[in-house]
């Protein structure tokens, strides 16, 4: 059984940031794993655990930086990964979600993986788009939003029994067809802490580095439908009576406030 | 393409969700500004009644789809699939909503159209459709261009005022031969979850607390102060994703919907789906580090300060002692 | 059968096996034989097992004469064992001579009847003198015995002292005590009833010499016991002596004895630098190698050490994290592990993991959480077992197994990805320095004499900036040609590695040894006695040269003091101060007086703490506990603001508790909050000392 699992690294900014033009300034950025694909990579690695013969192939779009983050999910115990690069995707600004389906559906053909664990949605561009995207490109079946996956299920009888999150504390209790893509939420499991050693002893899993031409894509196909005009600062539009002082004089007010609104005895 | 606009409700277990009303509005703003008729469509379910209530001011068309009764993301993609190639919309708009990530990218890739989610605003002029969306987790708000028709968008909740008034628009069931082996997935059921010891949605009083209270054990300090208040505590997902809170104590929109007299966020930036689940507290109050956290823009009153000092304060306040944390 | 004593009336001299027959030596010698047959088996099992265990990465059999003659003065002084507590310093000093002299005395004996006169055919020296002066002596030593062995006892089961009493006190601590207690009683029984036997063939006046078996003869006299009574029943009362010998002979490998060959052995084999400067994982090493997974994984000497603990229980009592209620006691530990592995041994223990969390392993997570890598428990370790080592080594395991503790894991996080434990951008690092009014040099730029290390906690934490800010003071004040890394300086690793982090340990040592190598300096100061630790011990083992010239600003600080450089009278300041000592300055490194003597020439007084200088206790924030949260009962802080307030001779005339660590200044500001003592105490470092001392001269 092959399980591919779709990671990004994300950029996070920092509480003060400047922007310059339609980016936010590279000193601001920090780079990490993306929060929910953390979530996928340890799901497919419990998969992993679980089954006889399971193998973990990660696979991202990204710049050489994100080798760095790769390696977290080699080191969690994904076993090999791909990471799919090209001058081609460097000059887009904002890779639109169709582009990312279409080259992760490239890899997905070449790996043919029964199972693809992706995130809900990644941090920084939070499309929350790309892997029903992607199981539509390819083919397969999927759910967005699981919280909760029968992993013996998946194992034994091929079928991803999921639970899917719904609004306002309700899941939706599903069977998909597997090959499936399965968006997965935070919360499904607790990712696992991968150790340095564990990171730098990653550096000896493969990283295999796809260009448009091994995937054979055309360049035409990147090009990003989408044109960022602008980036700023919502402005608040906040009517909040600010509470002012040091903590102490703060907290008087807002005990105030409180016993203004009747909600605390006394 | 004809310049219409195509809006897909949503619903669940009988009840069309107020995001629908929502997409009504946004959709008759686009329909305007392209020159367009407005249809909106109503799939699986009851769905007259649905497009009954679906029939406001400035709604041109409604279709019903009648397949099954609850939502089937496969039913939906050849649904809609089949209605924009009969209706050729330029602009496909559907919610941000839990069931619009399951199937509007899959649509969008079906159409070959290119796909923007979450808007919070849109705009369109002379072919080109502009977007403003956040990015990194709200702290920028970006403006997106999609040069090309046939457009496909998601929109945020809470964003357009919901479409009202009684309008008159025609109604009409649209057949859609279902191909069944394309169904590749089955809802076997719902579980309410999250139920449990305290039902945060009856209390007039939250003390909610968020990721700013970073640690586990720090919660004493938040579970001191609504002892002394005599609150309810509650919380933002993150907290419940570690564990450290029940699923039961989860406001927002995986979580619970709350409308208590005070909602105090302590901690909490204010990302979208939590909002969704407090906006309509009567009264909002943040105590926030960060000043531009958006929390601030929806409470009534801010505190930008670090909960650490405010906390024990707070407790003080009240006659308690702050635990040591 | 009288006949057969060899003594005649006039030779002073005793009758050996008196009334024992040749049958009856005969058996006794074969009994010896198979005691011994035993004890020796039983010791080669022993060392076997240690052979199994894995390689150890120190040193140990080097230069063996000097260790053994070392440890043989360590042993010989018992100067560990007077460590902190008199009692049990004589206690076992008694036992252990008195034990020694007794062995010598049997020793001599046999020699003289087995050698001597049967080998040899040599008239025996058992006789005159040298009989009197030998009989003297062994009673005069065996008192000796049997008072210490009494005194064990008393504190045993009539005081009940706590320490003595563990989840591992078993029956073989009963035997071991009252087997030594019954042997030195009944070595005097046996005299006593020989003096007085005898007395009825011969004249026993010159046995007075023996005194306390003359007394023995006395009371049995006394009591009614007639010569040739005494006679009789001598055969019984030696064979039980006899029997009662060869038998603790037997057990000496199987139980609490084998202490006397495990600790002494321990001794011989130790490492001076252990836990200041810990082991290295093998480069190649892959994560599932890390730690001990199994009892195999320890090595050799740790598994020695497990052997070597006497229950003592020194360690535990001087563990801050025990004082403090977390779920830790260093004995219990290192005597889990040897349970374990002796279970396992015998068969009746399933193999489970050495350490993990959830509560089926031997070591639970926690526990290891919980240490703060004081290294109390190693210095009051009286046979020196190395702890930290093998709690620091579990760590790895947990780590490497993905079961650190989130608290910490986020702070390491933070190291991995931004350089520091509080994930603020590397740019802000030097942004303490905006307030100074003067421009604090970049050592990257220019040649300096110090390299001076701030450290995270001086750099980020607001508290800690102050003290940043007075150091830089008296830096600039002093004229010290001085500067620092800015953005270039990262996390210093010393509690990353405690927390079993290596592989983040080794990446932040590299690229720290690439600044500091990119610079031209001469010496390397600290702010962080944590940095200076792990500076001057451990970078070694990544190719830092310079370890020698690292140093700990106290020191720096002491020779400006000592050269005037600062100007100070000595009168400047009045209050009335304590002042503690930081684990990693003091007991790791041992440096005690260089702060101390800061402190007094800003004219205050220093009044110690009761539990000073390398009896310093914890304030909890070493090994990770900075990061961590515990349920405790009183948090170590707290507890030694109390101690400064109520156990310190001013008592709560102290007005300052002086710190000389950054981490030690958050946990106590800390205390001082949570312990409600912020009326009553402030806290302030030396070098903030030192600058209002500097004020107050300049007004
Ligand atoms: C499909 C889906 C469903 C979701 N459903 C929900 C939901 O139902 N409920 C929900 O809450 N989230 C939900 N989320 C997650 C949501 O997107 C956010 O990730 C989450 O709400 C953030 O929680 P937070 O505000 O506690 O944390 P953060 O966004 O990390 O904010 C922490 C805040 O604390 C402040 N802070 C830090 N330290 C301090 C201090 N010492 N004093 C004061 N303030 C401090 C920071 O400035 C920051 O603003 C959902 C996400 C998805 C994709
Ligand atoms: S190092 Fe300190 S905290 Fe850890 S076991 Fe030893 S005495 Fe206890
Ligand atoms: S480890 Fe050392 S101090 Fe602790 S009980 Fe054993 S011998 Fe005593």
């Amino acid at each position: 059984m092959k399980v591919l699992v779709t990671v990004k690294e994300v950029a996070t900014v920092e509480d003060d940031f400047e922007i310059s033009g339609t980016e936010i300034e590279e000193t601001y950025l920090d780079y990490d794993l993306n929060e929910w694909d953390d979530y996928a990579v340890e799901e497919a690695v419990q998969l992993a655990e679980a089954g006889d013969d399971v193998e973990v192939v990660a696979v991202t779009i990204g710049p050489e930086r994100s080798e760095e983050t790769i390696r977290m999910a080699l080191a969690k115990g994904a076993d090999r990964a791909v990471r799919v690069w090209d001058d081609a995707i460097e000059d887009v600004e904002l890779l639109d979600v169709e582009t990312k389906a279409e080259l992760l559906g490239a890899v997905v053909e070449e790996e043919d993986p029964d199972i693809v664990l992706s995130g809900v949605q990644a941090n920084d561009d939070s499309f929350g788009a790309t892997g029903v995207a992607l199981a539509e490109t390819v083919g397969f079946e999927w759910a967005a939003v699981v919280n909760a996956l029968d992993t013996e299920k998946v194992l034994d009888e091929g079928v991803a029994s999921v639970r899917r999150e719904l609004e306002g504390g309700i899941e939706e209790l599903t069977d998909v067809e597997l090959p499936a893509v399965l968006a997965i939420q935070t919360g499904i499991n607790e990712p696992r802490y991968a150790s340095l050693r564990g990171i730098r002893q990653a550096q000896s899993k493969e990283i295999d580095v796809q260009s448009l031409d091994d995937l054979g894509v055309g360049a035409d196909d990147v090009a990003s439908s989408l044109d960022v005009t602008a980036m700023y600062e919502p402005e608040t539009e906040s009517d909040a009576q600010y509470l002012e002082g040091d903590a102490g004089e703060q907290a008087a007010k807002l005990a105030d406030v409180l016993r203004e609104k009747g909600v605390v005895g006394e | 393409m004809s310049a219409d606009v195509l809006v897909v409700a949503d619903h669940r277990r009988g009840d069309l969700r107020d995001v629908s009303l929502e997409l009504l509005s946004a959709g008759r703003e686009l329909a305007d500004e392209a020159g367009g008729d407005l249809h909106a469509t109503v799939i699986s379910g009851n769905v007259e009644s649905l497009a009954e209530e679906l029939d406001r001011e400035g709604v041109d068309r409604i279709h019903t789809v009648a397949h099954g009764a609850e939502f089937n993301h496969d039913v939906y993609v050849q649904a809609l699939t089949a209605l924009a190639g009969d209706l050729e919309p330029e602009f496909i708009v559907v919610p941000n909503s839990v069931n619009g990530l399951d199937y509007a990218p899959a649509v969008a890739t079906r159409l070959d159209r290119p796909y923007v989610s979450d808007a919070v605003d849109l705009d369109y002029s002379e072919g080109t459709l502009e977007v403003t969306r956040e990015m990194y987790g709200s702290k920028v708000e970006t403006t997106v261009d999609v040069a090309e028709g046939p457009f496909a968008v998601s929109v945020r909740g809470g964003e357009w005022p919901p479409a009202e008034g009684v309008g008159d628009a025609e109604i009409t069931a649209f057949d859609v031969d279902v191909d069944e082996d394309a169904v590749r997935s089955k809802v076997k059921g719902f579980e309410e979850v999250g139920g449990g010891d305290v039902d945060i949605g009856d209390a007039e009083f939250l003390v909610s607390i968020g990721r700013g209270i970073e640690e586990e054990e720090n919660l004493e300090l938040v579970e001191e102060l609504a002892e002394v208040t005599g609150a309810t505590l509650s919380s933002s997902r993150p907290i419940v994703d570690n564990g450290w809170l029940p699923k039961n104590r989860q406001v927002g929109q995986s979580g619970k919907q709350v409308t208590p007299t005070v909602y105090l966020a302590i901690g909490i930036s204010g990302a979208v789906q939590h909002v969704a689940g407090m906006k309509a507290s009567e009264t909002i109050i943040a105590v926030n580090t960060d000043p531009n956290a958006p929390i601030f823009d929806i409470a009534d009153y801010g505190i930008v300060g670090d909960l650490f000092d405010v906390v024990p304060a707070l407790i003080e306040e009240f006659g308690g002692e702050p635990p040591s944390v | 059968m009288p006949s057969y004593m060899l003594a005649q009336a006039g030779v002073e001299t005793r009758p050996t096996f008196w009334r024992i027959g040749h049958v009856g030596e005969a058996l006794f010698y074969y009994l010896a034989a198979v005691a011994v047959a035993i004890f020796l088996y039983g010791v080669y099992q022993r060392f076997a097992t240690y052979a199994r265990g894995a390689d150890d990465p120190r040193e140990r059999l080097t230069d063996l004469p000097a260790r053994v003659l070392t440890a043989a003065k360590l042993v010989a002084s018992n100067e560990k064992q007077f460590d902190r507590d008199l009692y049990a310093g004589l206690m076992h000093t008694f036992i252990l001579w008195g034990f020694l002299s007794l062995l010598i005395a049997t020793t001599i004996l046999g020699i003289d009847m087995d050698l001597w006169t049967l080998v040899l055919g040599q008239p025996s020296f058992f006789v005159g003198d040298f009989y009197l002066a030998y009989s003297f002596v062994a009673d005069a030593m065996g008192l000796l015995f049997v008072v210490g062995v009494g005194m064990a006892i008393y504190r045993r089961y009539w005081v009940q002292y706590g320490r003595l009493w563990g989840k591992h006190t078993s029956t073989e601590d009963d035997l071991f005590v009252w087997t030594l207690f019954l042997l030195g009683v009944g070595g005097y029984l046996t005299e006593g009833v020989r003096i007085l036997g005898t007395s009825a063939t011969r004249d026993v006046s010159f046995e007075t010499v023996s005194f306390v078996g003359w007394f023995v003869k006395d009371v049995l006299q006394a009591a009614g016991v007639t010569p040739q009574a005494a006679a009789a029943a001598y055969p019984v009362v030696w064979w039980s002596h006899a029997l009662l010998a060869l038998a603790f002979v037997a057990s000496v490998p199987y139980a609490k004895p084998f202490h006397m060959l495990s600790s002494y052995a321990n001794l011989v084999t130790r490492d001076e630098d252990a836990g200041k400067r810990l082991p290295r994982v093998p480069e190649d090493a892959s994560p599932e190698e890390i730690g001990p997974s199994d009892i195999e994984d320890f090595t050799w000497k740790q598994l020695l050490d497990h052997d070597a603990c006497t229950k003592c229980g020194r360690c535990s009592s001087a563990c801050p994290a025990k004082a403090a209620g977390r779920p830790l006691d260093p004995r219990d530990v290192i005597l889990d592990l040897k349970a374990y592995r002796e279970g396992l041994e015998a068969g009746d223990r399933e193999e489970v993991d050495i350490v993990a969390d959830g509560g089926t392993s031997v070591v639970d997570a926690e526990t290891m959480e919980s240490c703060m890598s004081c290294m109390a428990c190693m210095d009051a370790c009286p046979v020196d077992i190395e702890h930290v080592t093998q709690f620091t080594e579990m760590n790895r395991r947990l780590t490497e197994s993905g079961q650190m503790n989130k608290n910490v894991e986020e702070a390491v996080m933070n190291v991995f990805q931004k350089g520091n434990t509080f994930g603020d951008p590397d740019r802000k690092r030097p942004d303490w320095t905006d307030d100074l009014d003067f421009e604090v040099p970049d050592a990257r730029e220019q040649s300096v004499e110090y390299l001076w290390y701030v450290g995270d906690y001086p750099s980020y934490d607001e508290r800690n900036q102050h003290v940043a800010r007075s150091l830089a003071r008296v830096f600039e004040e002093a004229g010290v040609s001085y500067g620092i890394l800015y953005e270039d300086e990262q996390n210093d690793g010393n509690d990353i590695r405690r927390v079993g982090e290596e592989g983040l340990y080794e990446m932040v040592a590299e690229e720290n040894i690439e600044a500091f190598q990119s610079c031209d300096y001469e010496n390397i100061v600290c702010t962080d006695p944590h940095s200076y630790n792990t500076f001057s011990n451990e970078y070694e083992q990544f190719g830092f040269e310079d370890g020698d010239s690292v140093y700990h600003y106290t020191q720096v600080v002491e020779n400006l003091v000592n050269d005037g450089a600062l100007g100070l009278t000595g009168t400047e300041l009045n209050d009335t101060v304590t002042y503690h000592d930081p684990c990693h300055l003091g007991r790791y490194n041992g440096e005690f007086e260089a702060p101390r003597e800061v402190v007094r020439a800003t004219g205050v007084t220093l009044d110690e703490m009761p539990r000073n200088r390398s009896e310093s206790f914890c304030c909890g924030g070493g090994g990770g506990g900075l990061w961590m949260d515990f349920d405790e009962e009183t948090k170590p802080s707290e507890e030694r603001i109390r101690e400064a307030l109520e156990d310190t001779d001013a008592g709560p005339d102290v007005d300052r508790f002086v710190v000389a660590c950054p981490m030690c200044m958050t946990m106590y500001e800390d205390g001082r909050k949570t312990g409600g003592y912020e009326d009553d105490i402030e806290i302030t470092d030396v070098t903030e000392l030192l600058v209002e001392a500097i004020d107050a001269k300049e007004k």
